[in-house]
């Protein structure tokens, strides 16, 4: 299946991508199974994704949610918002 | 505009905030405002960039001021952030919340900012005399019990 990746603030430096659409193996169909997948895709991801929470479809997820196509994907680092 | 949450480009406006929960019933109307500081961990701040993942913000403001409604009895809470480039002393956050009496007023405002810094999907590059980097990335990228540099000066190391 397809998602949309979207990379935010610290994690679309590193991408050098602000998003992209993923091509998903069939086994990658949990966000908990999406995590070792982008890391092992994007090297500059790699051993980074640890402090980072994962947001399906505009909200947080969790680690058991099963993805679905079109899903939107969104990569949270920690947050600084609220001054 | 009288939406309950926002994100706002321009300077927020206290009164305005505080009038989306002003009301007949509300004896206490709280508002808390955050401003930019001029120091951040002993650094000088010259420039703070904020940038939020502004549909998913949205949502989880309004998934906020949901549950603090439904969790204090009588409160109307409302909240502003802005984003883009801020300066010294500008204001970041606006929160405000109103009920019957004060001690939820307090209560629910306090609560409201609390969530909003640990769930909201904004962030800050802070730009001061020696760089630019984003607040939270580096420390949350480090483990506990080494010591180096983040360049940030040679007396910052892990304690």
């Amino acid at each position: 299946m397809r998602v949309r990746v979207l990379y935010f603030a610290a994690l679309r430096d590193l991408a050098q991508r602000a998003e992209e659409l993923v091509e998903l193996p069939a086994e990658v169909d949990t966000i908990a199974a999406l995590r070792p997948f982008l890391e092992a895709r994007t090297p500059a991801l790699a051993g980074r994704l640890g402090a980072v929470r994962f947001a399906r479809n505009e909200a947080f997820a969790d680690a058991g949610e099963v993805l679905e196509e079109g899903d939107v994907i969104a990569l949270i680092p920690p947050v600084a918002g609220g001054a | 505009m009288s939406a309950r949450v926002a994100i706002e480009r321009g300077a927020l406006s206290s009164e305005q905030v505080s009038s989306v929960v002003r009301r007949p019933g509300a004896g206490a109307i709280v508002v808390f405002e955050g401003t930019v500081r001029d120091l951040n961990e002993g650094r000088a701040v010259v420039l703070l960039e904020y940038e939020a993942y502004e549909a998913m913000a949205l949502a989880e403001m309004e998934r906020i001021a949901d549950e603090l409604e439904r969790e204090h009895e009588g409160v109307r809470v409302a909240a502003r952030h802005r984003i883009g480039a801020l300066s010294v002393g500008d204001v970041a956050v606006i929160c405000a919340a109103s009920a019957p009496h004060r001690s939820e007023a307090f209560e629910a405002c306090r609560a409201l900012i609390d969530r909003l810094k640990e769930r909201v999907p904004i962030w800050k590059r802070e730009h001061g005399p020696e760089g630019a980097y984003w607040v939270g990335w580096e420390d949350a990228r480090c483990t506990p019990g080494h010591a180096h540099h983040h360049g940030r000066g040679p007396e910052d190391e892990h304690s």
